[in-house]
């Protein structure tokens, strides 16, 4: 009983994550305002760390106790959010360094975010995979 | 032209997504419709295995004289890991020894191996093999522990290390509960290691020249590696259905690296019921412990009035059991592949009438 609890409490905590980060980039994605996306490294850094999310989904959780269905909202929640920010794409720019975005620092930074978070995610894959 | 485009970056985007999502989508094995061997044990078998995610089993049967198995995706030589089901074995190697008169049950490790002024050098081969000898389940330091629970989370056997490693380790650790039964890896693993430094061999040459040999067990082994593994051996997978690389090795190998086939595990469990087998006195209870009692690497328990001899297996990838009705002289061994406990089959093979 405690074992099953356990199980569903960790694909619960998993599928969450990915869920809010999907609806989070989704709406940042399409929205205005603060919450916006400020430029195509913000999507690329908040993209990797859904994919991030979603990997750790498939390797951590226990699928062999649970139903195979409980893995679709993953893949479905990830496609959902990249597919809105891929929309969003053509209007964004690479860097945006406009005072209310927090300046040339920030823009900087959600660069290297985007980056450090990008080999952050090779670098779990190869070690779960090699 | 711009909503266009919109549209073609989105689907482009999330059409590799969706079918990355469908490719690796988790399995969830389920036994092999294939079955060789006995009809009444395929058909007792196959629902109790199919309650768990699993493709390939054995199971055996002994009753007196007469040995039936019923084979699931397997062929007579396929060999599975027993895991812990070592134990027996190496236990089995205490008892022969001191009927040999090479050691007793109070000889102390630290005469058969270094371990200086080591708390561990005070423990006897029999607290050992009983488990209550206070040594832990797995060696101290946060960085070794660290290293084999990532080895563990990549689907690698975090139980690597060569003989002197596991001494070493065994010379590291404090004595926790001696006197209570404490499941201990590390503690077997050394007591395997004694026992072959006593007999001037490596544990692998001593399980063979004592065990395997006497009992006709041609076809199993105690691989130094996966490498010397068949290329048809079974592929074992863990609870997040990744593959897992099966047990072996030389440090630990005598708390359960031995990979046997259904035929010869048959061979086993008729030894042990005749008592032909040799060591087969690490079976008689020593220590008890509410309802439950334990020999040299044997378990006993009572289930409503019957004593069961058994022992269990469960790691790299693969579950098994060898459970025994010393009374009845009947016996049931379970070697399965998968990350799901095979006892509740065995114990129902055994105590439930056809």
């Amino acid at each position: 009983m405690i074992d099953t609890v356990i199980r569903m409490s960790v694909w619960a905590l998993a599928t969450l994550t990915v869920v809010c980060s999907a609806g989070s980039l989704a709406l940042a994605a399409r929205g205005a305002g603060r919450r916006r996306l400020r430029d195509r490294w913000d999507g690329l850094h908040r993209a990797v760390v859904l994919v991030f999310a979603g990997f750790l989904c498939l390797v951590v959780v226990q699928w062999t106790t649970l139903p195979v269905a409980l893995w679709y909202p993953t893949p479905l929640a990830v496609a959902g959010a990249l597919a809105a920010t891929a929309a969003r794409w053509p209007d964004l720019p690479w860097s945006d360094p406009v005072e209310d975005g927090g300046g040339a620092r920030a823009a900087r930074g959600r660069r290297r975010s985007a980056l450090v978070t990008g080999a952050v995610l090779a670098a779990t894959v190869c070690f779960f995979l090699l | 032209m711009r909503r266009r485009l919109r549209s073609v970056l989105a689907v482009t985007v999330a059409a590799p997504v969706l079918v990355a999502g469908v490719a690796l989508a988790p399995e969830h094995p389920t036994l092999a419709e294939r079955a060789t061997g006995d009809r009444e044990l395929i058909e007792r078998a196959r629902p109790l295995l199919s309650e768990d995610p699993r493709s390939s089993a054995v199971v055996v049967r002994v009753e007196g004289d007469r040995t039936t198995v019923a084979r699931f995706g397997s062929d007579t030589d396929t060999v599975y890991p027993i895991a812990s089901i070592t134990k027996t074995m190496t236990g089995m190697l205490l008892a022969e020894a001191i009927e040999r008169g090479e050691v007793t049950e109070d000889t102390e490790l630290g005469t058969l191996v270094d371990l200086g002024d080591a708390p561990a050098a005070s423990v006897t081969l029999a607290e050992l093999a009983g488990h209550r000898s206070g040594v832990p389940n797995h060696p101290s330091g946060v960085v070794t522990n660290v290293r084999m629970a990532l080895r563990s989370l990549r689907g690698h056997d975090p139980y690597d290390g060569d003989p002197d490693t596991i001494v070493a380790h065994a010379a590291d650790v404090e004595l926790s509960g001696r006197g209570e039964f404490t499941y201990s890896n590390l503690g077997f693993s050394v007591l395997g290691l004694a026992l072959a430094e006593t007999a001037g061999i490596d544990y692998a040459a001593l399980v063979r020249a004592r065990l395997l040999v006497p009992l006709g067990m041609e076809d199993t082994l105690i691989p130094a590696s996966v490498a010397e593994l068949p290329d048809d051996a079974v592929p074992g997978f863990g609870l997040t259905g990744r593959p897992v690389a099966p047990f072996t090795g030389t440090g630990w190998a005598a708390s359960g690296a031995v990979h046997s086939t259904g035929d010869d595990m048959g061979r086993f469990a008729s030894a042990l019921l005749s008592g032909d087998a040799p060591g087969a006195g690490a079976m008689e209870p020593r220590w008890a412990d509410e309802g439950e009692a334990e020999g040299l690497g044997w378990a006993i328990t009572d289930h409503d009035g019957t004593a069961v001899t058994w022992h269990n297996g469960l790691g790299g990838g693969f579950a098994s059991m060898i459970a025994l009705d010393r009374e009845a002289e009947r016996a049931v061994v379970v070697l399965a592949d998968g990350p799901i406990g095979v006892e509740d089959v065995a114990r129902r093979l055994l105590l439930e009438a056809p």
